[in-house]
C-alpha cells in the first residue's frame, strides 16, 4: 500500500505522461498542488522530493517546479530499479525460464547478501527477450529467508510484482555495478552473439526498505539490444 | 565548503576510520546535533547528502545505518563532477588532441538547445589514469556560457576551471550509455584492438539554472573502467 505522498508523486508522474509534458515545462506551484490534492505543504514537499530524486522534476528556488523527463524511450534507467516492465513495458518483452531451484549460497553470493556460505537461496536463471531478440541473461540469487517461495510460474512474469504484491515486501533500494567484457561461449549461444563480442555485465544488490539485502543478481546484456540512461547531479 | 558539507565529510571520515560496514548503526539525529553543535536542519542536509551518495540510509523509526559500496575503483555515475574529482586518488593526465571553435552539429545543437549557427568549443582529449589510457573524451562547450577556453585550461581539469575561475554552478546531467565496437582510430588511441568493446557515455551537463553548457561523448577503455550507480530509492 502506498503512502499518501507516494500516491501523489505517482499521480503527478501520470499527469506529466498523460499530457506529454516535456523537459522544461512548468508544473503547478506548491500552493496550487496543496489545493488540488487537499493535503499539507509537507506532504506535497515529500512527493516533490521523491520525484526530484527520481529525476522526474527539478525544483528551482524562486522559479518553480519543472519537468525533467529526458529519457529516450527504450533506455533502461539505471538510476531507478523498478524491474523491466516499467522501463521497457511498451516494448514486447518475453521470458524463458532456464532454472528455478533452491541452492546453498556460494561464498560470493553469501558475501553480497550478507548471509552465511551454505545458507539457502533461490537461484533463478532467465533469458529475457525484446521483440523476440535476446536482451539479457539474468541470474538472480534470492535469500530464501526473505523470499521463502518461488516457482516457474512466478518467475516467468514480473518477480518485482510478486515480491511487492504476493509477498508484501517493502522494497528499498539497490546498487548497480557494471563493467564491460567479452562474450564467452555459453553466453554466445544464449544471446546469439559471437564469442568475443562486447558484453555488458551488471551486478545488482537489492535491499528491502529495512536495509536488508535480499537479491544478488548478475545480468549480461546483448550490447546490440540495450542502451542505458543515468541521471546524475554534481551536488547533493 | 558549507557547514553541512563539512559535517557530512566528518561523518564519512568517522565511518571510514571506524571501519563501519553495511548495516552498522550510526548515532541518532539528536546525538549528531549535540556533537556537531548544529541545527537539526543542517544535520538533516548532511545526512541527505550522504544518503544520496549511497553512504548511509535512513530508516524511519529504526535509525541511520551505514551502506558501503563494494569496492574501490568504480566510477560513480550518479555524481558528475569531472574526472579530476572521480580520480582524485590517482595520477590523472591528458593529451590534448584537438581544441577549436566550431559551429554546432545537428546532434550537438539538439542536446544543448541551440541552433547549428551557434558556436561551441570542441575539445578532444585522451585521458590517462596512472599513465594508462582511460578514455577518449570529446566535449562541446557552449561559447555563450564559456566564452574562452584554450589549450592551457584543457591541459588540466576543465570543470575545476569553470567552477573556480568562472564561478559556474553545476546542476544535473543526463547520461546515456551504449556499448559498441571500437573503430581503428579509437583502438589505436586506447591501445586496444579494432572491434574491441566500446562503452560510450553520452552526457549533457547543465548548470544549476538548467542551462545546458556541455555535450560530451566519452569512449572508455573497457578493461580500465568499472561503473557504479548507487540507487537510493526503489518505487
Amino acid at each position: 500500500m502506498l503512502l499518501k505522498y507516494q500516491e501523489i508523486a505517482e499521480s503527478i508522474e501520470n499527469h506529466i505522461r498523460d499530457n506529454a509534458l516535456k523537459q522544461g515545462d512548468k508544473l503547478p506551484s506548491l500552493e496550487q498542488l496543496v489545493t488540488e490534492y487537499k493535503v499539507s505543504k509537507s506532504t506535497i514537499r515529500k512527493a516533490l522530493e521523491l520525484l526530484e530524486s527520481k529525476g522526474a522534476v527539478y525544483q528551482l528556488r524562486g522559479s518553480g517546479i519543472f519537468v525533467r523527463s529526458l529519457k529516450r524511450p527504450g533506455y533502461i534507467d539505471l538510476g531507478f530499479s523498478r524491474g523491466f516492465k516499467k522501463d521497457l513495458g511498451e516494448f514486447e518483452m518475453t521470458t524463458e525460464v532456464l532454472a528455478v531451484e533452491v541452492r546453498a549460497a556460494s561464498a560470493e553470493v553469501a558475501a553480497n547478501l550478507n548471509i552465511e556460505t551454505g545458507d539457502a537461496i533461490y537461484y533463478i536463471k532467465r533469458l529475457r527477450f525484446i521483440y523476440g531478440k535476446p536482451l539479457c541473461i539474468e541470474e538472480s540469487h534470492y535469500d530464501k529467508s526473505v523470499v521463502p517461495y518461488m516457482n516457474k510460474e512466478i518467475v516467468k512474469d514480473s518477480i518485482f510484482y510478486y515480491l511487492r504484491n504476493g509477498l508484501k515486501l517493502s522494497l528499498g533500494f539497490s546498487d548497480t555495478y557494471f563493467n564491460i567484457g567479452k562474450i564467452n561461449e555459453a553466453e554466445s549461444k544464449l544471446l546469439k552473439l559471437e564469442v568475443g563480442e562486447p558484453a555488458l555485465r551488471l551486478e545488482n544488490i537489492f535491499f528491502l526498505a529495512t536495509g536488508q539485502a535480499f537479491n544478488y543478481s548478475k545480468t549480461t546484456y546483448n550490447y546490440e539490444e540495450s542502451q542505458f540512461f543515468i541521471q546524475a547531479t554534481s551536488t547533493d | 565548503m558549507l557547514k553541512y558539507q563539512k559535517i557530512a565529510k566528518h561523518i564519512e571520515e568517522y565511518i571510514e576510520q571506524n571501519s563501519l560496514k553495511q548495516g552498522d548503526k550510526l548515532p541518532r539525529l539528536e546525538e549528531f546535533v549535540a556533537y556537531f553543535d548544529a541545527g537539526k536542519s543542517t544535520i538533516r542536509r548532511s545526512l541527505s547528502l550522504l544518503e544520496n551518495k549511497g553512504i548511509l540510509y535512513q530508516q524511519h523509526g529504526s535509525g541511520i545505518f551505514v551502506r558501503t559500496p563494494k569496492e574501490r575503483g568504480y566510477i560513480d555515475l550518479s555524481f558528475n563532477r569531472g574526472f579530476a574529482y572521480e580520480f582524485s586518488d590517482y595520477e590523472l593526465s591528458n593529451k590534448l588532441l584537438a581544441i577549436e571553435i566550431r559551429e554546432a552539429t545537428d546532434e550537438v545543437a539538439k542536446n544543448l538547445n541551440i541552433t547549428t549557427a551557434d558556436k561551441v568549443h570542441y575539445v578532444k582529449r585522451l585521458i590517462f589514469v596512472d599513465k594508462q589510457p582511460l578514455c577518449i573524451e570529446e566535449s562541446h562547450y557552449l561559447v555563450s556560457v564559456i566564452p574562452y577556453l584554450d589549450a592551457g585550461i584543457a591541459s588540466a581539469s576543465i570543470f575545476a576551471h569553470l567552477q573556480q575561475n568562472l564561478n559556474l554552478k553545476f546542476g544535473f546531467s543526463d547520461a546515456f550509455l551504449v556499448v559498441d565496437k571500437l573503430n581503428k582510430e579509437e583502438a589505436k588511441l586506447l591501445e586496444l584492438k579494432t572491434g574491441d568493446p566500446r562503452p560510450c557515455l553520452i552526457n549533457t551537463f547543465y548548470l544549476s539554472d538548467r542551462t545546458p553548457f556541455n555535450y560530451s561523448n566519452t569512449v572508455f577503455h573497457y578493461q580500465q573502467s568499472k561503473f557504479f550507480v548507487p540507487v537510493v530509492k526503489n518505487l
